[in-house]
């Protein structure tokens, strides 16, 4: 609506109207300076008019009863041609007095028009034209008074203005006089009315105070402002308007009573949103005069009109700037007044105006809109308020919606589109510079295209069908993420991402919604923002009990659906593998070995401190250290390991979001790259809070070992923690397979051994880094014929290598094939005590080696013996060497005398051990009986000592005939005599020529 | 007066974070991390503009339907984070710089517990009373 000011015309008004059109034209052709009051600027104005009839109706009111400045005439003309004297004086001049007694009292200025043609003219030709006078003349003496020049006006064959300059002049003067007139009509009257809203507003707090006068007053000076073209001016006083609104309403939250707007407070059942058109502009204003508005209405109205003149002064960006705090005002207001209006339609509304207010501003400055904060807010905003209504008719995509819910969804659907006026004002308000071929930017075409259609009907669309709420609420998210986007806001943009993953995840859509969360999840775990991303993850992984940070029942609840999807046969033969973090936060690990070093084969212990999230406490849970080894080993031998350790499926946490699908497939393929071992635990109760758990497993292979992840087996749940957040130090260890050094004590190097006794030999076993494990069994074998005792038990003694301390441990020495008569084998296997790391074990062996005369030349045997460690992977055996002295040598002398033939043997000691020969029996071998030699010992039957270098000298005679060569055979029962104490009794067969 | 306070450490991660209702921890948590955005905007639109370089405090950082949420940077790009209810329009600029003066000088106190590290949550009971009674006032 807008603004004239009103001029009347009296006289000729069949004249005038030909002519009204090309006056109103005419007057806002050019601009004026408006010179103001009170030493304000001036201004270049336009002015405007509305041509009408004087009628009654324009004395009705003054300037101070006037309820609209429209009522009032603004300026009074007078039309005549008459050219004529006579008629002037017989009729014109009687009409002008008339008409001027009658806008006396209207207190505004005048003027007289005479105009001529050529018609007029014309018809008074015949009379005599007196050249002094005319009727022009007369007319400015008879009613000009002091400013006849003024008042009185000609215009000379106005519709011919375009070929007479004359005409042209006259036109000019009229127009320019006119317009004089005119403001200075309008800046008289617009100061008086000034004052009068102004005292009118002062008046606000009486009770009888209208609110809807006033505002329609107000409004008029702002229109004045706006017909002159000041737009600025205009706009303050609409501010004005709004502020004391505003004021009122807080009055109203202060004092409960709604005071001057409780005519707004009644019941509402429209939510049309404010839309910039000139045709809701009427309506409204209509309905406001007829004080049918509501509070949505008139702030509606309100807006709009401020919108309008903010794109007058090409504002856009301000109306965006206002468009927030305006619907966020309302929203406000409508509770603090407590207009009764559906729950929901605030909301309704909310969306409307966003979409409608958007509409409107893209379609003026598209780019502007695009790279706005203020758009990306709005969007928000919209989709928060249709989310709601969405939550509030059930329209989510993961809602029963009840008969209730349908039913305050029509309603609001009904509230929708009643001020609507379709696709036609949107093409009425279609700016003509934008053309929409030359919008290259994808964007902008978005969000052009977005702008068109109807957004009433968009909203109807997504109050009706869950399809259509997720249209418009996926279009109102994705233009906020958009815009977000394009202003560099990406936590916003992100945080809205995520509510568009929650979205579509609650309609099914899970892998389109898994990474928007997953970006979201990465910003909040990136700026350390952990209720965030707890949240994000408890989205993403619904099942998922999550941190701390989380009300008790919610993980509670989590912690049951676990519970429950643990003993869940439907993963029973494929288990749930899902990432344990952080339900499941291993804090601490340590790992009980010395130096970190264990031996092969050695069972290592670690202890895991677990904090679990866990509500309640869960039985028979199994835990899994796997580790991996991070440097291969010196030996690089290829062993294969027995594989039990490969067939269980321990994946691997080496990237955290690939966690949880591919671990079941990563353990097939494992075996070629790494061999894996793992530590397990008994089965164990977990409880919630602090825990430690104690696991334990062999290593298989020597190398450095990393402990890599924890698996925690819940039943047919597979959790998964990677360690790696832990130090590296506290996870490693190494597994070392040296072999220990194996050699004879120096005892039995000093000390001779003896042949064809059994010799205690001391075998000294030095350990390296590596630990001997209980049990682990030394094998000892000989080719070269020396024979190993049995021994049941025998005391060792372990020294640590600085000796500084000794401690016994039992060991047994083990012998294959043992029988009674054979009480001696080739082959031994001594089972040793556990000997720590750098630590020397001796162990004594009893060896027997027998002799014989072969090389009687050679006073010692030599042998070799082998000792190989059977707990090392690798066959590491090592050669020992030792010698046995013969433990005597013989001599046979065979004397021939008259008396007879005597056989001396001599035996001599060969070692300092004594030996206490037993019985000495000598026989002769002969083929044939008759042949052999009878032989009777001459010397003492009781047992001799053998000293070192000693002689013992055994003498028989030989009673038959010599009969040239004879074998003999000596049998000898011996035993070592070691400080007079007699040892085990051999028997040796000594064989000899004569 | 406010409804949360919040502390934002110079790489971006909450040191504190206080509510007024408990229950509502999540939603200001969302609200205090989506007004970095505007700080950091604002940071260096400062630097950038010929603005008083001594100037901490940022304003208004946005407006939501029910919150306003105001900013403050220190020196060491410390951020402190306050959210006001919207309805509070008693609340003059003015106090909110008030506010966030006395915020700073708690935080500097704090600061200088010899305990205390740089970048570690706040847990100091006396920074948490001033906090506190910034939230009971009104």
């Amino acid at each position: 609506m807008e603004f004239l000011p009103t001029i009347t015309c009296e006289g000729e008004y069949e004249l005038f109207s030909q002519f009204k059109d090309e006056i109103q034209r005419r007057l806002s052709d050019t601009t004026i300076e408006w010179k103001r009051s009170h030493g304000r600027p001036s201004k270049m104005v336009v002015v405007k008019g509305q041509c009408t009839r004087l009628t009654k109706n324009h004395f009705k009111y003054t300037i101070d009863t006037t309820p609209s400045l429209c009522e009032l005439p603004f300026f009074h003309m007078f039309w005549t041609d008459c050219q004529d004297f006579d008629e002037y004086r017989n009729d014109v001049k009687e009409r002008i007095n008339k008409w001027l007694k009658n806008i006396k009292g209207s207190n505004s200025d005048w003027s007289i028009v005479q105009v001529i043609t050529q018609g007029s003219l014309k018809g008074n030709k015949p009379k005599l034209q007196l050249p002094r006078s005319s009727v022009f003349d007369k007319i400015k003496s008879d009613f000009g008074g002091g400013k006849a020049n003024d008042r009185c006006i000609q215009l000379w064959e106005p519709s011919k203005h375009d070929v007479t300059p004359r005409s042209v002049e006259s036109w000019l003067a009229f127009m320019s006089k006119l317009r004089q007139s005119i403001l200075a009509a309008v800046d008289r009257n617009l100061r008086k009315f000034e004052d009068k809203v102004r005292s009118t507003r002062d008046k606000r707090t009486e009770v009888e105070w209208d609110f809807t006068n006033y505002f329609l007053c107000h409004e008029e000076v702002a229109m004045v402002y706006e017909m002159m073209h000041l737009n600025e001016d205009a706009l303050i006083h609409y501010d004005e308007v709004d502020a004391l609104m505003s004021q009122l309403v807080d009055k109203v939250k202060t004092s409960d009573y709604s005071g001057p707007l409780t005519p707004f407070t009644g019941e509402c059942w429209c939510w049309d949103g404010a839309s910039i058109s000139s045709g809701s502009e009427e309506k409204l204003r209509e309905k406001i005069k007829k004080r049918k508005a509501t509070l949505l209405d008139l702030r509606n109205y309100l807006f709009i009109r401020q919108c309008a003149l903010l794109f007058q002064l090409d504002r856009v960006k301000d109306v965006l700037q206002r468009m927030l705090e305006f619907m966020h005002n309302i929203v406000h207001e409508l509770t603090i007044l407590n207009v009764s209006i559906p729950l929901g339609a605030s909301a309704c509304w909310v969306t409307l105006s966003s979409l409608q207010l958007l509409r409107s501003t893209i379609q003026k400055n598209p780019e502007l809109v695009t790279y706005n904060l203020h758009t990306a807010q709005i969007y928000q905003y919209a989709r928060q308020k249709l989310l709601e209504v969405g939550h509030l008719c059930g329209l989510m995509p993961d809602d029963q919606t009840t008969d209730e819910q349908v039913n305050l969804a029509c309603e609001l659907s009904g509230g929708v589109g009643q001020n609507d006026e379709g696709l036609r004002t949107l093409k009425s308000f279609l700016p003509n510079h934008v053309n929409y071929d030359l919008i290259v930017l994808p964007d902008l075409y978005l969000l052009v295209r977005f702008s068109e259609g109807n957004p009433s009907n968009k909203l109807k669309a997504a109050l009706s069908s869950k399809d259509g709420f997720k249209a418009l609420y996926l279009e109102l998210l994705q233009m906020a993420i958009k815009t977000y986007e394009n202003i560099k806001r990406t936590r916003s943009a992100k945080i809205l991402g995520i509510d568009l993953g929650k979205f579509y995840m609650s309609g099914g859509s899970f892998g389109d919604g898994e990474e928007l969360l997953t970006e979201g999840y990465k910003m909040f775990a990136e700026e350390g923002w952990g209720l965030l991303a707890a949240n994000t993850l408890l989205s993403l992984a619904q099942f998922l009990a999550c941190q701390s940070h989380l009300k008790k029942e919610e993980t509670l609840y989590f912690t049951e659906e676990l519970i429950r999807l643990k003993d869940d046969s439907e993963h029973k033969d494929k288990p749930l593998i899902i990432r344990a973090e952080p339900l499941f936060k291993p804090e601490m690990v340590k790992i009980h070995l010395t130096k970190r070093i264990a031996t092969l084969g050695e069972m290592v212990h670690i202890e895991i401190e677990l904090n679990s999230g866990l509500e309640r406490d869960v039985d028979d849970c199994l835990l899994r250290a796997t580790m991996r080894m991070s440097v291969t080993p010196q030996d690089s031998e290829p062993i294969r390991l027995s594989n039990e350790d490969h067939t269980v499926d321990s994946p691997t946490v080496t990237n955290t979001e690939t966690t949880s699908n591919d671990g079941a497939n990563q353990s097939a393929g494992d075996e070629k790259v790494k061999e894996k071992f793992s530590l397990n635990s008994e089965k164990v109760q977990l409880t919630n809070g602090k825990q430690i758990y104690h696991l334990k497993g062999k290593v298989k292979k020597s190398g450095t070992y990393l402990l890599q992840q924890l698996l925690v087996k819940m039943g047919n749940i597979h959790l998964l923690a990677s360690l790696q957040r832990l130090p590296k130090k506290s996870r490693k260890f190494v597994v070392v397979s040296e072999s220990p050094m194996v050699s004879w004590t120096q005892r039995t190097l000093d000390l001779p051994l003896v042949a064809g006794l059994t010799n205690v030999v001391s075998l000294s076993i030095a350990t390296g880094p590596a630990a001997i494990l209980d049990q682990a069994i030394l094998e000892m074998t000989s080719e070269s014929g020396v024979l190993f005792q049995a021994m049941e038990s025998g005391q060792a003694v372990i020294t640590s290598q600085a000796d500084e301390e000794h401690r016994n441990a039992e060991y047994r020495i083990e012998v294959p094939d043992q029988t009674d008569e054979q009480k001696m084998s080739p082959r031994c296997s001594v089972r040793l005590p556990s000997i720590p790391p750098y630590h020397k074990i001796q162990v004594d062996l009893l060896l027997f080696s027998s002799f014989d005369e072969t090389n009687s030349e050679k006073v010692t045997v030599d042998h070799d013996v082998l000792s190989s460690a059977s707990w090392l992977s690798t066959n590491h055996l090592t050669t020992l060497f030792l010698n046995f002295y013969k433990p005597f040598t013989f001599e046979h002398i065979l004397y021939r005398t008259k008396y007879g033939e005597f056989l001396q043997v001599i035996l001599t000691g060969a070692t300092s051990t004594e030996i206490l020969i037993c019985t000495t029996n000598l026989e002769s071998e002969s083929e044939d009986d008759l042949n052999r030699a009878k032989l009777i010992p001459l010397h003492a039957p009781t047992p001799q000592v053998l000293y070192y270098q000693g002689e013992l000298s055994f003498v028989w005679r030989v009673t038959k005939e010599f009969m040239g060569v004879s074998n003999f055979v000596l049998h000898l029962d011996y035993c070592s005599r070691i400080n007079g104490e007699a040892g085990d009794k051999y028997t040796y067969k000594h064989s000899f020529k004569v | 007066m406010a409804v949360c306070v919040a502390v934002i450490a110079k790489e971006n991660h909450p040191l504190f974070l206080r509510t007024m209702s408990p229950e509502e921890e999540l939603k200001f948590h969302y609200t205090v991390h989506t007004s970095l955005d505007v700080v950091e905007e604002k940071v260096s639109s400062l630097t950038k503009s010929s603005n008083d370089p001594r100037e901490l405090y940022l304003g208004l950082l946005y407006p939501t339907e029910d919150y306003k949420v105001y900013g403050y940077v220190t020196n060491t790009k410390i951020k402190f984070v306050v959210v006001v209810e919207s309805a509070n329009n008693f609340l003059r600029d003015n106090e909110i710089r008030m506010m966030f003066q006395r915020l700073h000088v708690a935080y500097t106190d704090m600061f200088c517990n010899p305990f205390y590290n740089a970048g570690e949550n706040i847990t100091s009971r006396r920074f948490e009373k001033v906090v506190e009674n910034m939230m009971k006032q009104d």
